[in-house]
């Protein structure tokens, strides 16, 4: 099992439909794999091992013709799972089970995978290192003292340490990029409106989207096109026709045009990080693309617009939870007032009642009634930057996140430095163009490092085929973090 | 007489009549098990994500251009924020930014002048859900919360009480008119706030105002502004001010309550709801909108009275009902006589809904058989009393009058010899009645008329009757 | 510093969040120093500029007015944390 388990997904399903290979044995690899890794990794809030059991055996006795037929993997917990908990890493929903599928879920299996179970985030998806989930953090596979990075890091770390296949996140500002750069593993946040939301918990609805984790780039491409395509039930769903994804990984990119800001490699950059991006840069001319330096001149604005803008839609957005329908209640309330309040205060964490103050600051009319406004016209100033470098480019490269993953604890007392860390991944979401972040080398430690290939709006075919080449031409992708290795061992010796 | 002049502005919400919820597929039907009609969308779960009903935008689209409101290229919806538990997401989806209408006017009749009372905006927005408060707890039924509503909001063009219920009921057949709500204010799915204020007679700013609520008829709208004119009057003539609050309608003490001051405001931190982007309205879409809309009720009524030359009374009579206009037009297609199908229409058939408890649009009588009834009856092929007899039978089968009357051999008797022949038959039969009209008693004569009319089964011409029998007294 | 607290303590009673009083002045000076610092974006100049309510969109704007449902009253009732027959049961409205 242990050789098949690295294979590309296309193979893996492929020899589930031809019946070479039984579901069943995938996910009882994949729940030992869970079993003994995830102790260390806390990347899963969630196995749902005998539902998982029983679809793999359902799938083998029906038999299934699915592009991900029996493969095995995880969804954030910020994803609408019918009759599965999704809790949002929060006490908040600590005990909610949905009474719908998210439109992802319904797709997915659609396509014959297998859901192993819910994955560890940071709260609500706010925060970029896991220690935001209320129940417990999750630890880089890499190195289990540092972050997984978030707020998809349960997804980036449970690929990466190899117990699912791939994952699901949502990316709201970078969440499923620099974790994917933190674990060295791909993470895609495709085009606003190429994937429906049904189903996904809103933090920023004009930002929020969902996106696979995967082991490479060819596997981001084949469940891209499953989950990519118009959705009835999201009113902010594109109504376009998705290419084949998989057919654009020719491996060419001769003659491609690639614009590498300046203010990307600037300074508050950690020198690893900058010179693993100049490498990348060195491999892409060698594969004959074109590259120059361009400026984006808004870019230092974007961690103010986006800490205005989403925070003012989460403290909407996370008006709802109020105690009457789902989710947490206090006892004992003294009336209604008293019951939201400290239903509120206590089911909230610090992190999630921060963005709420912020928000609800921006958007109140006792304060600065243009505050809000403001952010939304200079998020128009941002997107025009890239409409710019895009109308003589056809791709934009950088680096994924300032450094590479950094010790637990390290940031969480200040919080505007915590927000600062994501500046390189913040100005693609307030733009909605699809970015990738894909393993391009490691810092002095070791610790992977994610180089980010960003393309136009619905242009997920160049950004694939550029990063597939760079992946094709480089080793990074096939390092794997010891832990996943003793994985392996174990089962050699067994 | 009073030393101020009273000043009132409504804001109307109307129901739109659509099969399902503005943002989800539940369906708007009321009377059901509490939060039957619910679904994760409108309950605000998490991840569920609101997608707009079209027929809802196009009914308020309707309405809006029925108001003679300008119309934006795109309009949007925005987030009004605020807790309570009728609210499931704790923000309703309405409309700020980019209301689908602005800057209409409604022609008013208040009795035999006519004003223009200005709308300032016409917007979409939805429903709560309804609170039961018991002692020690209240119940939460989200059934309603989600309904599409459009809230009218007029300019305070108003100016008493009684105008204020003049327009809401013009108003009202409007709404009607456009097919855009039922309007049953009862029912609730018509309801109307006022701001009311007062100013010295000359001035041009306004007063402090307050706002009543829960006024649930069209008599309580006028009972409740006429209290609080009465109410601020008092105070301003005590030397008092008016303190701007929200006062609530109590309808059997039939006076204003407040219920909470609102001297600060409500800070609601409206914004664009990222989850609908903006629908546009194309040049298109509105003017086929516009082509569709019918006449409204006060066009109609002056159209009724020049054109056909029906009395006031008559005109404001068949404009009232939607379904009666319907019928009237459709019959004067056919070129029949006004007068005739208003008698009939007003007397008759109004009669006959009214006895069987059947709103008019469930008869199946149509605007043909009232052109045909008029005709039968212009042309003399009918007597009035046949006429009764035939419309009635019309009312119960929805067989046409014609076929009625062709069937029956209902055609009235015009033919002097037959007539003559059964007045001989009456003369003979009764001799007292004969004497009696020969000595001077001439309501003798009527039971005379009566027993032809009865022997000719009701078809002899009347006149004829009458004439023939004279001639032999 | 004072008045830092008091916006603090205006946006928590809009935001419904109770802040206990170690909570509060730490609540009241991280978001002073984030506002502060999101006040670059007043450098730029937005004169002409539109707002941008959206990522990227070419959506398809309403659905058509059709009855339809997948989830039944009991799974969402469920959920509720405290419910009479199928109402939603919540604490005195105290006004």
């Amino acid at each position: 099992m242990g050789h098949i388990w690295d294979a590309p997904l296309a193979h893996i399903a492929r020899s589930v439909r031809q019946k070479e290979l039984s579901v069943t044995e995938l996910v009882a690899h994949a729940l030992a794999r869970i079993d003994t890794v995830d102790r260390r990794v806390r990347a899963f809030l969630t196995v749902d091992g005998d539902g998982a059991l029983a679809r793999a055996r359902l799938l083998d006795a029906q038999g299934t013709d699915g592009v991900l037929a029996g493969l095995p993997m995880a969804i954030k917990d910020n994803i609408s799972t019918r009759g599965i908990k999704t809790t949002c890493a929060s006490k908040m929903l600590e005990h909610f089970v949905p009474a719908y599928d998210a439109t992802v879920v319904a797709r997915l299996a659609d396509a014959g995978t297998v859901l192993l179970g819910k994955l560890n985030m940071d709260e609500f998806a706010m925060g970029g290192s896991n220690e935001n989930s209320a129940f417990f953090p999750t630890h880089n596979p890499w190195d289990v003292t540092c972050v997984p990075g978030g707020s998809s890091g349960g997804s980036a770390a449970a690929v990466a340490a190899g117990e699912v296949l791939f994952a699901l996140g949502s990316d709201t500002g970078g969440s499923i990029r620099q974790p994917a750069a933190y674990c060295g593993v791909v993470g895609l946040k495709p085009t606003y409106g190429l994937i429906s939301r049904y189903g996904l918990v809103s933090f920023a609805s004009s930002l929020d989207v969902i996106g696979p984790l995967t082991r490479t780039v060819e596997d981001a491409a084949l469940v891209l096109g499953v989950l990519a395509g118009h959705d009835a039930r999201d009113a902010t769903s594109a109504s376009i026709t998705p290419p084949s994804y998989v057919e654009a990984l020719t491996g060419d990119i001769r003659g491609v045009r690639i614009a590498l800001p300046r203010e990307y490699v600037a300074e508050g950059i950690d020198p690893d990080v900058r010179d693993a991006v100049f490498a990348a840069r060195a491999v892409f001319e060698r594969l004959g693309a074109h590259i120059d330096e361009v400026s984006m001149p808004h870019n230092e604005y974007a961690v103010a617009t986006y800490y205005i803008v989403a925070s003012s839609e989460a403290s909407s957005n996370l008006a709802r939870y109020d105690g009457v329908r789902y989710g947490m209640r206090v006892d004992d309330a003294q009336g209604l007032q008293d019951m939201y309040t400290r239903t509120r205060s206590v089911a909230f964490g610090e992190e999630v009642q921060r963005r709420i103050m912020l928000g609800t600051y921006a958007l109140s009319s006792g304060f600065e009634r243009a505050f809000y406004g403001q952010a939304q016209k200079v998020r128009t100033l941002i997107a025009q930057d890239f409409r710019a470098v895009f109308d003589q480019y056809d791709i934009i490269i950088g680096p994924t996140a300032p450094t590479a993953a950094f010790a637990m604890g390290a940031h969480t007392s200040d919080p505007l430095t915590m927000y600062l860390n994501d500046t390189y991944s913040i100005p693609m979401s307030l733009a909605g163009v699809p970015a990738l972040s894909l393993p391009c080398g490691a810092d002095a430690r070791g610790m992977p490092v994610g180089l980010q290939v960003i393309g136009k709006p619905f242009a997920e075919v160049d950004v694939l085929r550029v990063a597939h080449a760079f992946e094709q031409a480089t080793t990074h992708h096939l390092r794997r973090p010891a832990l996943r290795d003793a994985y392996a061992a174990k089962e050699a010796d067994a | 007489m009073s030393r101020y002049e009273t000043v009132i502005g409504l804001e109307v919400h109307v129901e739109l009549k659509t099969q399902t919820k503005l943002f989800c597929r539940c369906a708007t039907s009321f009377g059901a098990q509490p939060n039957a009609h619910t679904c994760p969308v409108c309950l605000g779960h998490p991840g569920a994500l609101p997608v707009t009903n079209e027929q809802a935008v196009l009914l308020a689209l309707r309405a809006a251009l029925a108001l003679q409101c300008t119309i934006p290229p795109v309009t949007s919806f925005d987030r009004k924020n605020y807790f309570y538990p009728d609210s499931p997401k704790a923000y309703q989806i309405s409309q700020f930014a980019h209301p689908i209408g602005r800057n209409g006017v409604v022609e008013v009749a208040f009795g035999r002048t006519t004003e223009r009372i200005r709308i300032h905006q016409v917007h979409l927005e939805e429903d709560a859900g309804k609170l039961i408060h018991e002692p020690y707890r209240s119940l939460v039924d989200l059934n309603r919360a989600g309904t599409p509503l459009i809230e009218i909001v007029t300019e305070p063009d108003l100016r008493s009480a009684e105008h204020a219920k003049m327009f809401l009921e013009q108003l009202r057949d409007i709404i009607l008119y456009c097919g855009v709500s039922d309007g049953k204010m009862e029912e609730g799915s018509l309801r109307c706030d006022a701001n009311v204020s007062l100013r010295p007679i000359g001035a041009t700013t306004l007063g402090t105002k307050t706002e009543i609520k829960n006024m649930n008829s069209f008599r309580a709208v006028q009972g409740g502004i006429a209290y609080e004119v009465a109410r601020q009057t008092a105070l301003l003539d005590r030397g008092e001010r008016v303190v701007q609050q929200t006062r609530r309608w109590d309808e059997a003490q039939s006076i204003t309550i407040a219920m909470r001051s609102k001297e600060q405001a409500q800070d609601y931190r409206y914004f664009a709801d990222p989850d609908l982007g903006g629908i546009a309205l194309s040049d298109q879409l509105i003017t086929q909108v516009r082509d569709a809309l019918p006449e409204l009720p006060l066009a109609k009524r002056q159209r009724y009275e020049q054109q056909y030359g029906l009395s006031e009374y008559d005109a404001a009579s068949l404009t009232a009902h939607v379904a009666l206009t319907k019928l009237f037009d459709e019959a004067m297609a056919h070129a029949a006589d006004a007068k005739t199908v208003a008698n009939v229409l007003l007397g008759d058939v109004c009669a006959y809904a009214n006895a069987h408890d059947a709103p008019l649009s469930t008869l199946p009588i149509t605007g043909a058989h009232i052109a045909q009834l008029a005709a039968l009856l212009a042309q003399g092929t009918i007597s009035q009393p046949i006429a009764k007899k035939v419309l009635k039978q019309t009312l119960q089968t929805g067989e046409a009058p014609n076929d009625i009357v062709a069937t029956q051999g209902l055609t009235q008797i015009q033919d002097s010899d037959a007539i003559d022949a059964l007045v001989t038959q009456v003369i003979t039969a009764h001799p007292q009645s004969v004497a009696d009209v020969r000595s001077g008693k001439t309501q003798a004569l009527g039971f005379l008329v009566g027993q032809v009319m009865r022997a000719s089964q009701g078809k002899a011409n009347p006149a004829l009757v009458n004439e023939l029998l004279k001639k032999r007294l | 510093m004072h008045e830092q607290t008091d916006v603090a303590s205006h946006v928590a009673a809009l935001a419904l969040l109770h802040l206990d009083a170690q909570r509060h002045a730490a609540l009241a000076q991280q978001l002073h120093e984030i506002v502060q610092y999101a006040h670059k974006l007043y450098e730029v100049d937005v004169a002409h500029v539109d707002p941008m309510s959206h990522g990227v969109v070419a959506a398809v704007p309403w659905r058509t007015d059709t009855c339809a449902r997948d989830t039944t009253v009991e799974q969402l009732l469920h959920s509720a944390p405290a419910r009479e027959g199928t109402f939603y049961v919540v604490p005195p409205v105290i006004e």
